[in-house]
């Protein structure tokens, strides 16, 4: 067993330690960490991006709202935990630039790296020193499938960052009992005191996040400074704390005063889009008081058992190695010498890093997830060709597919190049039944038909579920300046001009106001005055064409309702509904009749063998060329449509002929 | 002696500085010798002017939107030292105990409120007092009789449906203390509801509680005792020994109106009243007031505790799941029944007040401490008031009533063109607190209005804050606001431990309801059907 054992320490470098322990970190190492942490940003701002995350875009809950003001902060200090949260929250509105929310991510994962280190370096366990860089692996990992735990991660980082002080305390008090001749009663209470002071600052700052440090304290006190009753009253206050400062001073709920900003918190476990990768923030929090605990106790058991002894062994510095050496002169020793030089150590940890750092990139970067949040943040900002370009990485999402819809129409290409993306009936207007709480997805589409109400019901049960986003509330401003209710929208823009980034829009809306209050003078305004549904049914806000047709009526201008009641008509091939809509075009300026309409009424005259009649309208000789072709192949195969797929899909997949007969567009890559 | 160096000059720096603010203010607060005069009112907000005010109310700080460089408030009355503020802010931000002192000596009289301003970009020391302008004054009332010292209210997003942030708090409105009684993170989310008490006191109370986790139950607090009923309270009225409280059971639907201006609407697709006996733990009801073929709500005894009054509809439509087509012809009576408390024993319906009579639904009856007035909304139809802005408040003369022999009412001055709801009264009956969405029409904001022996209502004020542009920003809304002479004293985690623990009081529905089967109560735990403000 002894001859294994050393085996293994020769064959394994890095399981030793150098010869001398080190004071800090050489130059090469410092440069290794920092071409980490740099391509750790530049990942995030060029390729997550992490614009994408404020805000959240519906598919997150759980990123905070930030105002300026007393208010806000007073609010945040009543509780434990709260200063952490406002922090969290100010730091995560620089997300608005993704190169400022970068740069924050990037610096909260160096400083948690670095309190690690700290704190394994305090623990004597040099030889895993390097999993100080596993957190901000972690973090990778969790911006990369675009999850949001900034909030828990300061928390950590708060954590930690105390427990490297009363490390730092500890060994100070430890020096100055080395110089005392004899231990006075005060310097065995500095622990204690300091660590009793840290433990209520703490708390009040971190809420539940303190445990950790407590428990971090603890390992230290029972495995490295062997005062095992210091230890264990570390750990009854760490029991004790949070009742006394958390429930009984501060007011604070059970489950809230032990629990609040840590991973396993309700109000993170609660919510289904809180939750996703909770498990990656479980180990952050887990690691070190699980590692600090097994090298504690490997160590006592190694006192009493032989085995334990071997494995504590691995630990000691690699002098003994040395002395090893010094007795071979074979080749094998010098090619160890060789594994064991710092250049060589330095270039395969630094290949280890940034390969495994790679491997954790590759496979937990969520394209998908990425796409989605990224059709909505453009879409959002109607910034339409972005949200084309976006769409094609994730084109069956239903929320993806509606704005894409929202983009053609606002490009004018909705009768044209609808059927080049996926289509789905219930995603034009997130009809669906999986749709009924997709509130986010909705509210621009229901705020550029008109259907004023339905945004607001959709915005209003937003600000609920995802917090007084700005863009929320913007929205909300502008469908209340739209109702006419100004005093509303007055408090919406009253409350967007506390945001950091959002008061310049609400003020100059403000001034707009008390210039002309009625917004008599605005285009958009009164545009969306006169296309609003002014029907009063509860029952048409759960239908689908009923409601655009009755928009229709109200206003035979408006376009976008014409348009997309098409669509649907189309997407569910009502072609004579279609035919009976279509003939509403003539009030409106259409330059030429659409392809994808052009087709429809082809197969419609067909297939009926009715004529229709538009004015100004003439089958193009084109559409009557493709159609006639498309049913020369067609029969080809007898009908067979699956036999002829392969041979319509590349030329006929983006057409409406195609999707009439198959029910779904063959979209082009 | 070098270690001091620093804190020495942290020091006389701070001395100069506070010398020379000091200096600066006194400049500037003192006696304006020359103005133009305004011949009218200053615009402030909120607008206190010609208001009734307790004489125990927090400060009424407001903001003058009228554009300065300088702004001065005097503030005056027949006794006592007048108030004044300089201020470079149009904020005014009244000082407490000088305000307290001059509320107090001036009981019964009035106030005066004048209000300087320097014209914007006049600067200049020299000839600042020939560019100072003053408005016209306004006053204020102060009522002989104090409003109860503490309002307890809750605080709710617009839209509730999926139980998000909201909880009960109270207000010091002697000062701007407010504190916390519960919110749903004590429960991990769910919905908190009409928070009742005894005669205005908060030895006895009840919350109502709605949680995925924890179920539906009604939180009773009596005295230091908490107790978890295991079902759920609709609308609350306390019996005024404190031995019954009478609740309404309630199916609700929430439904969107497309075009309205105000979106959500609610109906009780069926409702009927019980009455829990607290001696003896027990619920029941009774046919007077759970009739099949009626939907009964909003309960509210009457201050002798002889009558129970309450609101009553015919349900006239058969498929009970589905929002019936004429929602809007559904309008509410105003009944009463007789209850002998004795004898535990119920006596004959009346109908106090018809919809057929008024046009109207008839909500949310509450009765005066001393019996004589019946406070009560009236809106176009339906049950639920916050949500109509036809709601407005109207007042009955129940003394007036006993002897005509017939019941008259009238509309209360203080109605806006927005909905007014959720009224109660003071201790002392002179004053009311009130819901009212008179500054927009999406959020609900408390006003307190004093009422006089007449029953005449006057001028209200919203529930000052301290910021005064608060409620400019403030997306809460504020709803139920009940007046009570003393603070809730339960711990929050206290109550919190109740609902999250499994002790409760088991009840058992004992007689057929106006829908559900005997021995079963409804339940509706839908999160998006229940949330109500």
């Amino acid at each position: 067993m002894q001859a294994w054992f050393h085996k293994l320490r020769r064959a394994v470098p890095v399981l030793r330690l150098p010869e001398k322990p080190r004071r800090g970190d050489g130059p090469w190492v410092i440069i290794r960490s920092l071409v980490f942490f740099v391509l750790f940003y530049l990942y995030l701002w060029l390729i997550v991006d992490l614009r994408l995350i404020y805000g959240g875009g519906g598919a997150m809950s759980g990123f905070p709202v930030f105002f300026k003001g007393w208010v806000f902060l007073g609010e945040h200090l009543s509780y434990p935990g709260g200063p952490v949260e406002y922090l969290s929250a100010l730091l995560s509105q620089l997300f608005y630039a993704g190169w400022a929310g970068a740069f924050v991510v990037a610096v909260q994962a160096w400083l948690i790296g670095l309190c690690v280190g700290r704190l394994l370096k305090a623990m004597d366990l040099m030889v895993i020193y390097w999993l100080r860089f596993v957190p901000a692996m972690i973090l990778l990992i969790l911006y990369s499938q675009y999850v949001y735990h900034f909030v828990t991660t300061m928390a950590l980082l708060v954590a930690l960052v105390f427990a490297c002080l009363y490390v730092k305390l500890a060994r100070a008090t430890g020096r100055a009992r080395g110089l005392l001749s004899a231990e006075s009663q005060l310097t065995k209470l500095i622990g204690p005191i300091a660590f009793l002071g840290l433990s209520v600052v703490l708390y009040t700052v971190a809420g539940g996040a303190y445990l950790l440090f407590a428990v971090l304290c603890a390992i230290y006190e029972l495995f490295m400074a062997h005062r095992w009753g210091t230890g264990v009253l570390y750990l009854l206050v760490a029991a004790v704390i949070p009742y006394v400062e958390g429930v009984l001073i501060l007011g604070a709920s059970l489950p809230d005063a032990f629990c609040r900003l840590l991973p396993f918190s309700w109000r993170t476990l609660n919510s289904v889009t809180r939750r996703r990768m909770v498990e990656a923030v479980y180990v952050l929090y887990l690691f070190l008081p699980v590692i600090g605990l097994a090298s504690g106790l490997g160590r006592t058991l190694a006192k009493t058992n032989p085995l334990f002894g071997m494995l504590e062994r691995i630990r000691q510095p690699l002098s003994e190695g040395r002395h090893d050496r010094r007795r071979s002169k074979t080749i094998r020793s010098k090619l160890r010498r060789l594994a064991t030089a710092p250049a060589v150590m330095w270039a395969v940890g630094s290949l280890a890093l940034f390969g495994i750092s790679g491997i954790a990139v590759f496979f937990s970067y969520d394209r998908e997830s990425k796409a989605l949040l990224a059709v909505q943040y453009y879409a959002c900002r109607r910034m339409w060709p972005q949200v084309l370009d976006a769409a094609s990485q994730n084109p069956d999402s239903p929320f993806v597919i509606n704005a894409v819809d929202r983009a053609l129409y606002h490009t004018g290409r909705l009768g044209y190049d609808m059927l080049r993306y996926g289509q789905d009936l219930d995603a034009l207007l997130l009809t669906g039944e999986d749709n009924v709480v997709a509130y986010w997805h909705k509210f621009d589409t229901q705020i550029d038909l008109g259907l004023v109400n339905t945004a607001e019901k959709n915005l209003t049960e937003c600000v609920e579920v995802y917090g007084a986003q700005p863009g929320i509330l913007k929205r909300l401003a502008f469908v209340n300046l739209v109702k006419g209710d100004i005093g509303s929208a007055r408090i919406f823009l009253g409350a967007l001009s506390r945001t950091l980034f959002h008061a310049t829009w609400a003020n100059e809306w403000l001034d707009r106001l008390s210039s002309d209050p009625n917004l008599a003078h605005d285009d958009q305004i009164q545009h969306l005055r006169s296309v609003r549904l002014k029907k009063d049914n509860p029952g048409l806000l759960f239908g689908k064409d009923g409601l655009l047709l009755v928009l229709l009526e109200e206003n035979g201008t408006n376009r976008m309702a014409l348009e997309y009641l098409l669509a649907h008509y189309m997407l569910k091939r009502q072609l004579d509904r279609f035919i009976k809509s279509l003939k509403r075009l003539s009030d409106f300026d259409y330059v030429e009749i659409p392809t994808l309409y052009d087709e429809a009424v082809a197969i419609y005259v067909y297939g009926t063998r009715k004529p229709f009649y538009l004015e100004g309208y003439q089958a193009s000789p084109d559409t009557i060329r493709r159609i006639e072709h498309f049913s020369e192949i067609f029969r080809r195969y007898s009908g067979n449509k699956q036999a002829a797929f392969s041979e319509l899909a590349p030329d006929y997949g983006d057409s409406y002929f195609f999707y009439h007969i198959y029910g779904f567009s063959a979209r082009k890559e | 002696m070098r270690t001091d160096r620093p804190c020495m000059v942290t020091l006389s720096l701070a001395c100069v500085l506070v010398c020379a603010f000091g200096v600066q203010r006194m400049s500037f607060a003192g006696a304006i010798s020359a103005y133009n005069s305004v011949d009218r009112l200053p615009k402030i907000h909120p607008d206190y002017s010609s208001t009734v005010v307790p004489p125990n109310i927090a400060p009424l700080n407001f903001v003058i939107r009228e554009s300065g460089s300088a702004y001065r408030v005097r503030i005056h009355s027949a006794r006592g030292t007048a108030i004044e503020i300089s201020s470079r802010s149009p904020k005014i931000a009244i000082p407490q105990r000088p305000w307290r002192e001059l509320l107090e000596k001036n009981c019964g009289g009035q106030l005066s409120f004048e209000v300087s301003l320097k014209a914007a970009g006049s600067d200049s020391p020299s000839r600042s007092d020939e560019q100072w302008s003053r408005f016209s004054s306004f006053q204020v009332e102060i009522a002989r009789d104090a409003v109860d010292g503490f309002l307890v209210y809750r605080k709710i997003q617009p839209a509730a449906g999926a139980w998000g942030s909201m909880g009960i708090y109270q207000r010091n409105l002697e000062n701007f203390g407010e504190s916390l009684v519960l919110n749903n993170g004590y429960l991990a989310d769910g919905c908190l509801n009409c928070h009742t008490f005894c005669n205005n006191h908060t030895d006895k109370m009840l919350i109502g509680i709605r949680s995925g986790e924890y179920g539906s139950s009604a939180l009773l607090i009596a005295g230091d005792v908490v107790n978890k009923i295991g079902t759920k309270f609709g609308y609350c009225s306390w019996h005024p020994s404190g031995k019954v409280v009478a609740y309404s059971i309630n199916k609700v639907t929430q439904f969107f109106h497309s075009s309205r201006d105000e979106v959500r609407d609610v109906i009780d697709l069926d409702s009927l009243l019980a009455y829990y006996l607290v001696d003896s733990q027990s619920v029941k009801t009774s046919p007077s007031i759970a009739k099949k073929d009626r939907l009964e709500s909003y309960p509210a005894w009457s201050a002798d505790g002889r009558y129970l009054y309450f609101c009553s509809a015919p349900l006239s439509w058969k498929d009970r799941g589905v929002l019936p087509e004429h929602y809007d012809q559904i309008k509410y009576d105003l009944m009463r029944v007789s209850y002998d408390l004795d004898r535990d024993q119920w006596g004959q319906t009346e109908t106090v007040l018809s919809a057929t009579e008024t046009g109207k639904s008839i909500l949310l009856p509450r009765i005066s401490p001393d019996g004589r007035w019946l406070l009560f909304c009236m809106c176009d139809y339906g049950c639920f008031p916050v949500y109509q802005s036809s709601s407005d408040l109207y007042i009955m003369d129940l003394a007036a009533a006993e002897e005509k022999g017939s019941y008259e009412y009238r509309r209360l001055a203080i109605n806006s063109d927005q909905s007014e709801s959720w009224h109660s009264f003071s201790s002392n009956g002179r004053w009311i607190a009130f819901s009212s969405k008179r500054q927009s029409g999406a959020f609900t904001r408390c006003y307190l209005s004093y009422i006089d022996e007449e029953g005449d209502t006057y001028k209200p004020i919203v529930l000052p804050q301290k910021d005064p542009t608060y409620y400019d920003s403030c997306l809460w809304t504020y709803s139920v606001p009940e007046l009570v002479s003393e603070p809730v004293r339960m711990r929050k985690e206290k109550l919190g431990r109740v609902v999250r623990g499994s002790g409760k009081i088991s009840v058992d529905m004992p007689i057929t309801m106006a829908t559900p089967r005997a021995g079963q109560l409804p339940t509706h735990e839908e999160p998006w059907l229940g949330g109500r403000e």
